[in-house]
């Protein structure tokens, strides 16, 4: 089966600019590398979690594959098809295909439209049918994310709640039946209570379109509940892959690992100990030599500081980028 | 040395301005109806001065030429003769630099201090009666035609209630020297900064007032409340020092309308500074005054801003630089 | 609309504009003598025949005026249109493509900027001859950067909005977003900015023909106060008029586009809203004696909208022993954050307590409401950072952007014991820094310097200063990582247990009280739904939203299982409110919870539920 999405190399490196008159008195650019050679699959109708810490690059991904940004280097395909390179009415045609769901539902429809309008805005923009189809599909698209359109189709955004705003945001991802949704942080700014409610519309949805998703979040906890393989990034590089079941019960990066200790929840009879970690998070701007997480890592070793480990296959479609991938996932804690 | 590196910067950002001031007024002669010698000469000019004219400006010469003569005339200082007194136009204004100097800073002075104080003072209570009545003042007060206002201003206190000089810097037959002379010109100044305040006193009301009330709406004036500092510590220590910062940078951009109020003003008051030599000129068709003198302005406005930027580097932190 | 013009500068100047206009229209109509015929004797004061009087040549004031309001509007009009326009597609262009070309546009926009208006329309009238056309394209030509700059802020705000990326990755079209978009949403600012414009204009037009370069051929505000200025001891009504016209007219525009401005700017809005707050009571110095180190009864607090009063926090109460931890979790507006306010007392302008008792070790600092004073003094003021302090979240401008974070601490520590002196404070500092593991040297950084795990440590030490017996700490990780986070949750842990703090935390997130505190209060719509050990609210948890919040939480261990969802949104609570809050999502909810305000069930050992049935939950 061919693959929906297909990643190899994949890269996005910004150059931070200092303006001509900078570059005049010799101040040069830096580069920032987000999103430092990765590879990544994704097969139709699945549901693959991207995890990561705010400057992981798990965005910038989300922006490659959707192509709203350019990628640097590397080759990404879907379809079978080389999207990389794609300008004009190529791209436009691809971005028929390939949906995006935004994290801040505040902040994603324009105040000015009414929900039925913002809703069928993709259809417009395609040419795709005349106003009153376009009117039906908006309004079947409303119906799918249970919101009646007699009761929401009329309204602005600023009469939604949040959970209401991020539904319409997902019917307007639906109305063009697009083979892949890429959704970025789509329940991490609303209320616990709705949080559920939107991510059970959104596995109810697959099960119905078969359409996949990439699912971006920092949360393990919701990676798990949406996912059936995860890819951990840290600092523009996928550091872990595997199925979530697997990968969350026993990581074979020591990240993986700390990054589920660290999920606080109540974990009945146990009161678990921390690792004193070697402080903050370093930046893209300024990578580590050798492995970049072996500043903060506990079990780092004089090779972790010189050289970059490569992908350790751990079975199955697992890997970890550590040098010690398969020491690590045998071990039942990461104290020493 | 990083602060090295941004006054650098933004003193180099100082040519376009002067380039495109110039430029600009090379080509709006150039676009101008008429004989440009004679924009240049003055339209009684004899034969000879004429001629000379036409060579210093090269105006038979490719238009670039023109341009670059032009830009390195100015660049050197040279802004042309008066058409009237046949002196160099830089001379001519630099000796009336400090009469208006006088004026401008000293209504700016009062201007900032009295505005930030009020402004502050208002904005402990945003949205009470005061700060209403206040504001709807301020706003009112920027809106009064400054030369309007000038001329009512001697209407009663020179006209009705002859307490004040309206004319002049000095009275014709006051004493030259001494405390007297500074007390002269102080009488003779109230009207003139007085009107001339109404340009710049209401925007700094409102300014300090926005900007203060907004400080205390941040998180760290609830951390230092809540640390237990009196609210007088409070407003002054840590709110004011925070505010005052938009107002430093609006110092620079507001010069342009204070130098206009002050062309008005001075027009008004036969105060013989800037604006009363450029009003003459605008009489007498003395295009090089004019011309020089929008230069000048220009120029100094931008410096005021590169000046206002560069404390504003130098008090905020944050400026990235 | 309606809501804008309510506000009465708005409307007041409104209507003086919609006047203006209409007499502007009507000069021709109105039955008033020629503006230029000399018919009357001059110099007449106002008067029943000439309203104003007449001018040096026996002209009717009157008639200049409404026939000089034309010029005045069609300047203002004409050229803040070409100005704004000019503006709004350069700025537009400018910030939306930004680049190279964003970066020769706005310095171009920046210089132009500097060129004073008045100066370089004086040159151009001097050089091109003073027509009406010369002055508002002059004025045109040097106010465009104002629109510009401000339309390119907007569009640079609103291009990084979701909806704009979202219209783009569907396959919109550069001149779609802009025009469907982003023009429309930047807009306002630039109206409220032309009706200054127009005043600008107007001023300018006035100034230029006050000096004589207005046009010769029109009837110019500007220059009757030139021609008056020469009769000014023999006809002062020949300015004086004039002038007022002028400035009312100019007035009027300022005050629209400030008032627009205003009501535009919600954040300005909200300032102006105040609530009223009890006075003072006074007390007598209390005898020590043991008691829980926080005791709060039937607290209330209430937010001043503009539309309706919030009962942010309704009637809360519970005790906390020495050295306990008790977290306070709920959803946004469920009002944990301002009850931990109301317990410091240090609230937003529009907030105030209303109700209910505090009592901190036996000494009471909230009594019915009211602020307590001992021996003259306010009692919150003798406790708060001493022995009650607070974490807020580290948002970047919890901490003065402008002082070092030494300065700061140290001006903290000697408030509070000015005796010390700066040596100690610095000590104390060093002392705190090293405990919560930030290098000394980071002492002298300012906030903006510092990591957002950095800047939350900073908050730590700051609120451990004074060695307090009681924490207060309102979501003291959220904006933080998740591996920092837990770094922190476990300082401040470690912390509570080695100096024996009582800490209460709030947050919204239930994983966290899970790890941290002993006792949990869930609150829901202003009050303690639940309140319980915490081992029991997870295992047994009696409340049906509590019950409901805990099927939605998603989980790393244990097995996986279907989450289930909470229908409806969040009760606020205003006005008088029947029954139970949580009614209109409750799965349980009878006739009896939508009629009766449940009552507080006790259904064991410290655990106390807001429920009719409670009992049968158990």
């Amino acid at each position: 089966m061919t693959p929906l999405v297909e990643a190899r190399n994949l890269s996005k490196h910004y150059t931070l600019g200092r303006g001509w008159l900078s570059s005049l008195i010799g101040i040069g650019a830096e580069t920032l590398r987000a999103v430092d050679d990765i590879d990544l699959t994704l097969r139709p109708g699945e549901i693959l979690a991207l995890v990561g810490e705010s400057g992981s690059g798990k965005t910038t991904t989300g922006k490659l594959i959707t192509r709203q940004e350019q990628p640097s280097g590397g080759s990404l395909r879907f379809d079978g098809g080389d999207i990389a390179g794609l300008s004009g009415t190529a791209l436009k045609a691809y971005r028929r295909r390939v949906q995006m769901i935004f994290q801040n539902p505040f902040e994603s429809l324009d105040p000015r439209h009414r929900v039925i309008n913002t809703v069928a805005e993709p259809l417009a923009i395609h040419g795709i049918g005349n106003a009153q189809e376009r009117r039906e599909r908006a309004e079947a698209a409303l119906a799918h994310v249970e919101l009646p359109p007699a009761r929401f189709a009329e309204r602005y955004p600023a009469d939604l709640s949040g959970g209401q705003l991020q539904r319409v945001s997902i019917a307007r991802a639906l109305v063009l039946e697009p083979k892949l949704i890429v959704a970025d942080e789509p329940v991490s700014m609303l209320d616990v209570s709705v949080r559920s409610g939107v991510m059970n519309l959104m596995l109810a949805l697959r099960d119905r379109t078969e359409v996949a998703y990439l699912y971006i979040t920092h949360d393990l906890a919701v990676a798990r509940y949406m996912s059936s393989r995860t890819a951990v990034m840290y600092l523009g590089a996928i550091v872990e892959e595997g199925p979530t079941e697997d990968l969350i019960a026993r990581g074979g990066h020591p990240y993986t690992r700390l990054l589920v200790a660290a999920v606080p929840e109540h974990r009945p009879g146990t009161r678990r100990k921390r690792i004193r970690l070697a402080g903050d998070a370093a930046s893209v701007q300024s990578l580590p030599s050798g492995c970049r997480f072996h500043p903060r890592c506990p079990l780092a070793t004089d090779l972790c500081k010189t050289t970059a480990p490569s992908k350790v296959s751990l079975g199955g479609d697992r890997w970890a980028a550590c040098h010690y991938a398969t020491d690590v996932v045998a071990r039942e804690s990461l104290m020493p | 040395m990083r602060l090295r590196r941004y006054v650098l910067l933004r003193v180099l950002q100082f040519v376009p301005v002067t380039l495109v001031v110039i430029v600009l007024n090379f080509l709006l002669i150039h676009l101008a109806p008429g004989d440009i010698s004679l924009l240049l000469a003055g339209e009684n000019a004899d034969p000879a001065y004429l001629a000379l004219v036409r060579e210093k400006f090269g105006l038979d010469k490719p238009f670039l030429e023109q341009l670059w003569r032009y830009l390195v005339q100015v660049a050197s200082g040279d802004l042309g003769l008066s058409f009237r007194s046949r002196q160099p136009v830089l001379g001519e204004i630099l000796e009336k630099v400090p009469a208006t100097l006088l004026l401008v800073g000293t209504s700016l002075l009062l201007s900032v201090a009295i505005g930030t104080w009020v402004g502050t003072w208002i904005a402990r209570r945003p949205g009470s009666t005061l700060d209403s009545a206040v504001s709807f003042g301020a706003v009112a007060l920027f809106s009064v035609p400054v030369f309007w206002f000038g001329l009512m201003l001697i209407l009663l206190f020179t006209v009705e209630i002859p307490i004040l000089p309206a004319m002049g810097m000095t009275s014709l037959d006051g004493p030259r020297s001494g405390i007297g002379y500074v007390l002269d010109i102080a009488r003779h100044m109230v009207l003139p900064v007085a009107a001339l305040m109404t340009v710049s006193v209401g925007q700094y009301v409102r300014l300090a007032r926005t900007s203060v009330a907004d400080v205390l709406g941040e998180h760290f004036i609830t951390t230092v409340r809540a640390i237990g500092f009196p609210e007088r510590t409070v407003l002054q220590h840590y709110a004011l020092r925070n505010a005052l910062l938009p107002v430093v940078t609006v110092l620079g951009l507001q010069l342009g309308l204070v130098l206009t109020g002050a062309v008005l003003t001075e027009t008004v008051f036969s105060w013989p500074g800037l604006g009363r030599m450029i009003y003459e000129a605008i009489l007498a068709r003395d295009t090089p005054v004019i011309m020089g003198a929008f230069i000048v302005m220009s120029l100094t406005v931008a410096l005021a801003s590169l000046v206002t930027d560069l404390v504003y580097a130098a008090l905020d932190p944050r400026v990235a630089l | 609309m309606r809501q804008v013009l309510r506000r009465p500068a708005i409307a007041l100047s409104a209507l003086v504009l919609v006047f203006a206009l209409a007499v502007a229209l009507a000069a021709p109509w109105l039955p008033l003598p020629d503006p230029t015929a000399m018919a009357a004797s001059p110099y007449e004061p106002p008067g029943a025949a000439h309203w104003l009087g007449t001018d040096n040549f026996g002209r009717d004031i009157l008639s200049r005026l409404v026939w000089g309001t034309r010029l005045a509007l069609m300047v203002a009009i004409v050229s803040s249109l070409i100005s704004s326009l000019l503006g709004i597609v350069l700025g537009s262009l400018s910030g939306y493509f930004g680049g190279w070309i964003d970066g020769i546009a706005s310095r171009a926009f920046d210089v132009f900027l500097l060129i004073p208006t008045f100066f370089l329309v004086l040159l151009i009238v001097a050089l091109f001859g003073s027509g009406i056309q010369y002055t508002m394209v002059a004025i045109a030509l040097t106010t465009w950067p104002r629109s510009a700059r401000i339309m390119r802020s907007q569009v640079l705000t609103l291009k990084s909005r979701t909806y704009v990326q979202a219209a783009l990755s569907a396959g919109a079209s550069h001149p779609w977003v802009l025009a469907r978009h982003i023009v429309p949403n930047g807009l306002a600012p630039i109206v409220t900015d032309g009706t200054i414009l127009m005043g600008l204009a107007i001023l300018t037009e006035a100034g230029l023909s006050f000096l004589g370069l207005g046009d010769q051929n029109a009837t110019s505000w500007g220059r009757m106060i030139f021609e008056g200025q020469r009769h000014l001891r023999l006809a002062p009504w020949m300015s004086i008029f004039p002038g007022l016209a002028l400035l009312i007219l100019v007035a009027a525009l300022n005050l629209l586009g400030d008032g627009l401005n205003q009501a535009l700017n919600p954040q300005l809005q909200r300032q102006s809203l105040r609530a009223k707050r009890r006075e003072p009571v006074d007390r007598p110095s209390p005898q020590a004696a043991a008691a829980p180190i926080l005791e709060v009864r039937d607290l209330r607090m209430e937010y001043r909208l503009e539309a309706a009063t919030i009962r942010a926090v309704d009637g809360v109460s519970f005790a906390l022993p020495a050295g306990g931890s008790l977290g306070i979790v709920g959803e946004s507006g469920c009002g944990k954050s301002s009850m931990g306010a109301a317990l410091l007392q240090v609230m937003a302008p529009n907030a105030a307590i209303t109700g209910g008792d505090v009592v901190f070790a036996g000494r009471p600092i909230l009594s019915e409401g009211h602020p307590v004073r001992i021996d003259g003094q306010e009692a919150i003021r003798t406790i708060r950072w001493t022995r009650l302090s607070t974490i807020f979240q580290s948002a970047i401008n919890a901490l003065n952007p402008v002082m070092t974070v030494q300065q700061q601490l140290v001006e903290a520590y000697l408030l509070h014991r000015p005796e010390a002196g700066r040596t100690a404070a610095l000590a104390r500092i060093g002392e705190l820094f090293d405990v919560i593991g930030i290098p000394r040297r980071r002492m002298a950084s300012y906030p903006h310097e510092l990591s957002g795990g950095m800047r939350q440590r900073v908050m730590i030490a700051l609120s451990l200063l004074h060695e307090p017996e009681l924490v207060i700490a309102d979501e003291p990780t959220t904006a933080l990582d998740v591996l920092i986070q837990d770094q922190i949750l476990g300082e401040i842990d470690e912390l509570r247990r080695r100096l024996g703090l009582a800490l209460i935390l709030i947050t919204h997130d239930m994983g966290i009280v899970a790890e941290t505190c002993e006792r949990v209060a869930v609150m829901y719509a202003g009050e303690i739904v639940e309140l319980a050990p915490v081992e029991r609210i997870f295992e047994r948890p009696g409340h049906p939203y509590t019950q409901a919040l805990i099927a939605s939480l998603p989980t790393v261990s244990g097995p996986r299982r279907v989450l289930s969802a909470l229908p409806g949104e969040p009760f606020v609570p205003t006005g008088t409110i029947a029954g139970c809050r949580f009614a209109p999502r409750c799965r349980m909810a009878a006739d009896i919870c939508r009629e009766t305000v449940p009552p507080r069930v006790i259904t064991g050992e410290g655990h106390e539920v807001l429920c009719h049935f409670a009992e049968a939950s158990r």
